[in-house]
C-alpha cells in the first residue's frame, strides 16, 4: 500500500483508505472515487495526479494524493 | 393566460457538464451561456415554454456531483430543490458516465422529489459504443428516463411531453438502503415526535444525519428532540465508523453498491473508449508541454482578436465620423446638435470602434471553453498557483478576467473554500478587462507607434504581475491558510459546435451593447453637460472647442482639484478628469477624452500626441489599468463576498495605481535623462 501520489502512469489501483479532511472525502466520493473504487492513473508527473474513475477523469492536487493510500491489483 | 394556476415548475439538476444548459436553452430558447468545462452555469436561470398550451417554467441550476453543499453553487441548487419544492425535477444524466452520475440521482430520490431522468449526450454515448437499456433503468429506479441529446435537438418534444405527464403524476421517489435501513427507522422514530419538522421528509434527514451533513445537523441540533436523538445517534455513528472507516463514508459505499447493480445490468459497453482525448492529453497535460503551450495559447487568442477585427473597427470609426457630421449639419438647434455629436456620438462612437475586438476576443474565449482545453487549464496551472497562494481554479476566473471581470467574478463559486474564493476576487480587477482596451490602443497608436502591440501586451502582463504578488502578500498577510487541494473533472474534448460559440459570443456582446447604450452614453453626456456649464453657468456648446470658456466648466473643476495630486506624473486636467468618469466604467476614459478635447477620434490620437510624453502616456495607461474596480465589478463583489470586501478592493486598488504610476514617471524619466546624456 502506498499513496496514490506514487502511483506510476497506467498503473490500476484499488482505493484503500482517505486521510484527508471532511470536505474532501465528500467531495471526492460525489464524483466516483470512494473506498474500494478502481483507478487507473493517467497522469502523474510534478502536479495533480489524473486517475480515470468510473469512466471519468478526474485530476486530484498533489498534497491530496499523498492522502489517497491505494493499493495494486 | 394571465393566471399563474395553470403554470408549472420544473427545475433542471445534474452533475456539471453534463449539458443542462444546451438542454434549458433546446427548451426555452434562451440563450444561457454553454462550456465543455463543469462550473459555467453558478447562478439559477429561469425561462418558459409551453407544450399542449400549458405553461412551464424551467429553471436551470448550477452542476452539482452532490447535496451536500461543499461549494456556493451546490448550496443554491440545494436550497432550491429543497424550498422551493418545484413540481418535477428533470435529473440530466450524462449517458456516457452513467455511473459517476447515478451518485446525485440517488440523492435526490432520498429526497423524495417528483422525479424524472433525461438520458443526455446518447449521440456519443452511441460513438462510443456504450449502449443502455433505458426500460430496465426506469425499472430499477422506479423512474420514468428519456433518451436525448440536447446538443442534437433529439428527444427534446418526446421529453416534453413526458415532461407534461409527470407534473401531474405526483409519486415520489422512495430508495432503501437494505444494510442502513435499521438505523434510518430508529432516527426516524424519534425525529417524528417533532411537528416542526414534518414539512421535511424525515427519511431523508435521517440519511444526511448519518451523512453528517452539517446544515442538516443545524437544524436538527435546534430541535426539541435533540436531546432524545443525540445519545442513539452516537452510538450508531461508532458503529458506522467501525464498520466503514468513517461514520459518513457508509452511506457513500451503500450508494455506490446499489449502482454498481444497476450498471452492471443496464450498461454493455461495446467498444473502448474515445481515443482523441487521451491524445490530446499526452501532450497538453504534459508537465513541461503543457505549460511551453498554455503561454502561446493565450497569446494566439489575443493576436487573432486584435488581427481579425481591426478592419471591422476602421469601418465602424468611419461611420462615426460621417455620423457626427451629419448630425452637426443637419440639427439647426445647437445645444441638441453638440449634445448628439460631440457629445453621444463621438464619445460612444470612440468606445463602439472597439466593439470588434471585443465580439472576437470573446469568440476566442469561448472557442477555448466549449473544446475543452479551458478545463485543463487549472490542472496545467496548478502547481504555479499554488506557488503564489491561489488554488488551481483560480487560474479561470483569471483568464475570464481578460474578457470581462463581472463573468469572471462570478466563476469563482465553484472554488470551495471562502478565503481562496475571496483572495481569487479580490485581485481579480487587476486582470485587465475588453473595457481598459481602447485605453491603451488609443495611447499605444498616439505615442508608441513603432511599438503598438509591445505596449498594449506590457500592460497585459503588468496586470497579471501584479496580481500574482498581491496574491503572495494577501495569502501571507490575510488568509493564513494554504489553498484547499485541486479536484476537478476533464471532460472529454470535442470539436466546437460553431452555433453554440456563437450564441454565446452574442450572449457576451449583447451584455456589451446593452452597456454602450446605457451606461456609457450616460456617462459621456454627464461629461458632456458638465463640460458645458460652470458654476457661472450655461457657457456655451463652444465650450468644448474654446479652450478659455471649458476653463470655467464643471469638468475642469474636478480636474483640477485633482492635478495637483497627479503632479509628478504631468497629466493635464482633461486627463484627470477622465479617469474620475472611467469609474461608471473604464471605457468612459476614452469616451470623456474624445468629449474633453473636444476632437472626434481620429483627432484624439494627435491630441494626446501632443498633451502626453510616452512616459507620462505609459504611466496612464498602468494607471487605468489599475485604479478602482468599475461600478458593475464593485457591484459583483460586494453581491459575493459583501461591503468590507468591495472597499477593500476600491481603496488597496487606488493606492497600488499610484504607486506603480509614480514609479513608471520615476524610472521613465530617469530613463530618458540618461539616454540623452548618452547621446
Ligand atoms: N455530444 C453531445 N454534447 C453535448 C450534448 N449536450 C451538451 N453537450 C456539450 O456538453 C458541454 C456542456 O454543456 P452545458 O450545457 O454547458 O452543460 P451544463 O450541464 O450546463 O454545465 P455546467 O453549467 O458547467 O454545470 C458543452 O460542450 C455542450 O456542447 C449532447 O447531447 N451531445
Ligand atoms: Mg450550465
Amino acid at each position: 500500500m502506498y499513496p496514490l501520489a506514487f502511483a506510476k502512469e497506467g498503473e490500476t489501483v484499488i482505493v484503500k483508505s482517505i486521510n484527508a479532511g471532511f470536505g474532501a472525502i465528500q467531495r471526492l466520493s460525489s464524483m466516483g472515487l470512494n473506498i474500494g473504487s478502481k483507478l487507473k492513473v493517467i497522469r502523474n508527473q510534478n502536479g495533480p495526479v489524473i486517475v480515470s474513475v468510473r469512466g471519468c477523469n478526474i485530476a486530484i492536487g498533489k498534497g491530496l494524493a499523498m492522502k489517497i493510500i491505494v493499493e495494486r491489483v | 393566460m394571465p393566471n399563474n394556476e395553470d403554470k408549472y415548475e420544473i427545475a433542471l439538476i445534474g452533475n456539471p457538464n453534463v449539458g443542462k444548459s444546451t438542454l434549458f436553452n433546446a427548451l426555452t430558447g434562451e440563450n444561457v451561456y454553454i462550456g465543455n468545462w463543469p462550473g459555467v452555469t453558478v447562478e439559477k436561470k429561469e425561462g418558459k415554454f409551453s407544450y399542449n398550451g400549458e405553461k412551464f417554467k424551467v429553471v436551470d441550476l448550477p452542476g452539482v456531483y452532490s447535496l451536500t453543499a461543499n461549494s456556493i453553487d451546490e448550496v443554491v441548487a440545494r436550497d432550491y430543490i429543497l424550498n422551493e419544492k418545484p413540481d418535477l425535477v428533470v435529473n440530466i444524466v450524462d449517458a456516457t458516465s452513467l455511473e459517476r452520475n447515478l451518485y446525485l440521482t440517488l440523492q435526490l430520490m432520498e429526497m423524495g422529489t417528483n422525479l424524472l431522468l433525461a438520458l443526455n449526450k446518447m449521440d456519443l454515448a452511441e460513438k462510443s459504443g456504450i449502449n443502455i437499456d433505458i426500460n430496465k433503468l426506469e425499472k430499477l429506479l422506479g423512474v420514468r428516463v428519456v433518451p436525448i441529446s440536447a446538443a442534437k435537438k433529439m428527444g427534446i418534444e418526446e421529453l416534453k411531453k413526458v415532461i407534461s405527464e409527470e407534473v401531474k403524476n405526483k409519486k415520489f421517489t422512495k430508495i432503501e438502503y437494505p444494510k442502513l435501513e435499521p438505523y434510518i427507522k430508529k432516527i426516524v422514530s424519534i425525529l417524528q415526535k417533532d411537528e416542526n419538522l414534518k414539512k421535511y421528509n424525515l427519511k431523508y434527514l435521517a440519511i444526511k444525519l448519518l451523512e453528517r451533513d452539517k446544515y442538516i445537523e443545524e437544524l436538527i441540533k435546534n430541535s426539541k428532540v435533540w436531546s432524545e436523538l443525540s445519545p442513539g445517534l452516537n452510538k450508531i455513528m461508532e458503529e458506522l465508523a467501525k464498520k466503514y472507516g468513517e461514520p459518513e463514508l457508509g452511506i457513500v459505499e451503500e450508494r455506490y453498491k446499489i449502482i454498481d447493480k444497476i450498471v452492471s445490468e443496464v450498461v454493455k459497453k461495446t467498444s473502448g473508449k474515445l481515443t482523441t482525448t487521451q491524445m490530446l492529453d499526452d501532450v497538453l497535460t504534459d508537465e513541461k508541454v503543457g505549460i511551453l503551450l498554455l503561454i502561446p495559447m493565450l497569446w494566439m487568442l489575443f493576436k487573432f482578436a486584435f488581427v481579425v477585427s481591426s478592419p471591422f473597427s476602421a469601418m465602424i470609426d468611419y461611420g462615426f465620423g460621417v455620423l457626427a457630421d451629419i448630425v452637426k449639419s443637419s440639427i439647426p438647434n445647437k445645444f441638441i446638435a453638440s449634445l448628439l455629436s460631440d457629445g453621444i456620438i463621438s464619445g460612444v462612437g470612440a468606445v463602439l470602434t472597439f466593439f470588434p475586438i471585443l465580439a472576437f476576443l470573446f469568440f476566442a474565449l469561448s472557442l477555448l471553453e466549449e473544446s475543452g482545453y479551458m478545463a485543463r487549464i487549472p490542472f496545467i496551472a496548478d502547481r504555479i498557483m499554488n506557488k503564489f497562494g491561489l488554488p488551481g481554479k483560480a487560474i479561470i476566473p483569471l483568464v475570464m478576467g481578460f474578457g470581462c471581470n463581472v463573468p469572471a467574478i462570478m466563476a469563482t463559486r465553484t472554488i470551495e473554500n471562502e478565503k481562496d474564493r475571496i483572495l481569487t476576487i479580490i485581485i481579480n480587477p487587476l486582470m485587465s478587462c475588453s473595457a481598459r482596451l481602447p485605453i491603451y490602443a488609443f495611447f499605444a497608436g498616439a505615442l508608441f507607434q513603432k511599438y503598438q502591440g509591445l505596449v498594449v501586451i506590457s500592460m497585459y502582463a503588468l496586470g497579471l504581475c501584479l496580481a500574482l504578488i498581491l496574491a503572495v502578500l494577501f495569502r501571507k498577510f490575510i488568509f493564513k491558510s494554504s489553498p484547499m487541494p485541486l479536484i476537478v473533472e476533464l471532460p472529454p474534448y470535442h470539436l466546437p459546435n460553431l452555433n453554440v460559440v456563437l450564441m454565446n459570443t452574442w450572449d457576451r456582446v449583447y451584455d456589451f451593447l446593452k452597456k454602450a447604450g446605457t451606461i456609457i452614453v450616460f456617462g459621456v453626456m454627464l461629461v458632456w453637460f458638465l463640460s458645458v456649464y460652470g458654476p457661472s453657468g450655461f457657457l456655451g456648446v463652444d465650450a468644448l472647442q474654446n479652450p478659455q470658456l471649458i476653463e470655467n466648466s464643471y469638468v475642469a473643476i474636478i480636474g483640477k482639484t485633482l492635478v495637483p495630486i497627479f503632479s509628478p506624473m504631468g497629466w493635464d486636467w482633461r486627463a484627470c478628469s477622465a479617469l474620475v468618469f472611467g469609474f461608471i466604467a473604464k471605457e468612459v476614459v476614452v469616451g470623456s477624452m474624445a468629449v474633453l478635447y473636444g476632437v472626434g477620434e481620429e483627432n484624439l490620437v494627435s491630441i494626446l500626441a501632443k498633451v502626453f510624453t510616452p512616459v507620462s502616456a505609459y504611466a496612464y495607461m498602468a494607471f487605468c489599468l489599475i485604479y478602482t474596480p468599475c461600478l458593475a465589478t464593485l457591484a459583483v463583489i460586494k453581491q459575493e463576498i459583501g461591503w468590507k470586501w468591495a472597499v477593500f478592493t476600491l481603496i488597496y486598488e487606488l493606492v497600488l495605481a499610484y504607486i506603480v504610476a509614480l514609479i513608471i514617471t520615476v524610472v521613465g524619466s530617469g530613463i530618458i535623462v540618461v539616454c540623452k546624456s548618452l547621446l
